[in-house]
């Protein structure tokens, strides 16, 4: 038995995974899957993030590329640290 | 694991150019809005289906409309049409048109009434006729998704893009559009196609879209809703859309809208708009059922096919999952997994194809 994952990782390769709760705020460590493999994993988050949203499941410099499944959709447009909201305000794709 | 046993067959009616209709639908078809009263007049009267010039895209010019309601009436799922029209000219080739791709059709003005009510009468009774088990196989499937976020990406899409691959084998047709969806991964798309010229097809009718986009100022992708529900980038959007395609499958031609494809069994992508009307653009290529993941329930019904609605969104209440036909909200919910979901996914197509109503036709 598991706990009901928080956020979800589409593959094991992705830098961000998806908020798939209501009402996720600040917390030191929450529970993750990877939907690919169904394997676990544990990350922190910085500050309330809708559901559907993206997390930061790693630390980003400008210019960083953004993975979701497995594949780019964009890059760090500032420094993004490890549980940081990922949206518009500091990823942009190439259109 | 390798299903193969457990792929059940399918019922359906065979029809004069071989292909294999999923219903039996007779349809009373209004060319004008003159006829339109008529045709639903006598639709109710006989237990018709009424299809009105509302139905066919705005996107149409008048030769793909005529081409539209030619494949819409030729569709498998139709055992004939009542065809009504002011324009005597029109309806007749309209007629001759039908009945050349292996339809059944007649064509009759307003005062024909009578005449037409009668032929609506006879159609129903030959359609009463008992289904035959076919394979899975002789499916073709049609697909686009509404209200994308982040449900459609983890679940619905990538259910139907597993089914995709597991369908694809046994012989099916697939089709999957929405041009202005997959702007931001367009190489990615074209090594999808089956072979260069293929993929060359590919890129130049997304070249056209895309300036046509610009040219018009439509509104830009990701949408606001979009970004509401968490998409970011266009690249992101795309790759939510293209989920539904699978993994394995490339695609053999590059169709315009409502165009048959004609590369045999296999994968295809048609070059249609983002709207929901595209899905009678699909009907009208021979497509006999649609499957539609939505990011939240839609009102999106179609006269000819089945839609089944796909929809994983946990936020959403149980009383809000009527329209909703496979729930997949457990593989969001961490409860199942995408092939587990692609499995239920199967039994809710093989049912649907095998005469149960989905929730878009129970009204």
């Amino acid at each position: 038995m598991t706990d009901e994952p928080q956020v979800l990782a589409h593959t094991a390769g992705d830098n961000v995974a998806v908020v798939v709760v209501e009402g996720l705020d600040r917390q030191a460590r929450i529970s993750g899957r990877v939907l690919e493999h169904g394997t676990t994993f544990e990350t922190p988050v910085n500050t309330a993030i809708p559901f559907g949203h993206k997390v930061a499941l790693a630390d980003f410099e400008a210019g960083d590329r953004v993975i979701k499944q497995g594949e780019t959709i964009g890059y760090a447009t500032v420094t993004i640290r490890r549980g940081d909201h990922v949206h518009t305000h500091n990823l942009r794709g190439d259109h | 694991m390798p299903h193969t046993t457990d792929v059940a067959s399918i019922s359906g009616w065979r029809r004069a150019n071989g292909r294999v209709g999923i219903r039996n639908r007779v349809i009373v078809m209004a060319l004008d809005t003159e006829v339109v009263p008529l045709a639903k007049a006598l639709a109710k009267d006989t237990g018709s289906v009424a299809v009105s010039p509302a139905y066919f895209t705005t996107e149409a010019t008048a030769a793909r409309c005529e081409a539209m309601v030619v494949g819409t009436a030729s569709n498998p799922n139709v055992a004939g049409t009542v065809i009504l029209g002011s324009d005597r000219a029109l309806r007749t080739r309209v007629v001759e048109q039908v009945v050349c791709a292996g339809g059944i059709a007649s064509g009759f003005a307003i005062e024909q009434a009578e005449q037409a009510e009668r032929i609506a009468r006879r159609y129903q009774a030959v359609a009463a006729a008992e289904p035959v088990t076919v394979g899975i196989g002789e499916l073709w499937i049609s697909t686009k998704c509404e209200e994308s976020d982040a449900t459609t990406a983890l679940a619905s899409c990538p259910a139907v893009g597993a089914l995709i691959d597991r369908l694809l084998p046994l012989g099916i047709h697939a089709v999957f559009g929405e041009t202005p969806e997959l702007a931001g991964i367009v190489d990615l798309v074209a090594s999808r196609a089956a072979d260069a010229p293929t993929a060359a097809k590919w890129l130049s009718v997304a070249a056209e879209r895309s300036a046509d986009h610009a040219a018009r100022s439509l509104h830009p992708q990701p949408t606001e809703a979009n970004i509401g529900a968490g998409i970011s980038t266009l690249e992101e959007k795309g790759l939510n859309s293209l989920a539904k395609i699978g993994r394995d499958g490339k695609f053999l031609d590059v169709l315009a809208p409502a165009e048959p494809p004609t590369r045999g069994p296999g994968l295809y992508l048609m070059d249609t708009s983002s709207e929901t009307e595209i899905i009678a653009e699909m009907v009208a290529a021979g497509f006999v059922m649609h499957l539609l993941p939505t990011g939240r329930p839609c009102n999106v019904t179609n006269p000819i096919v089945p839609v089944i609605q796909i929809n994983g969104n946990p936020t959403l209440a149980d009383n809000t999952m009527q329209r909703i036909d496979v729930d997949l909200r457990p593989v969001v919910r961490g409860a199942e997994t995408v092939l587990e979901a692609s499995q239920r996914l199967l039994s809710a197509v093989v049912a649907a194809a095998s005469g149960v109503s989905v929730s878009a036709e129970s009204e």
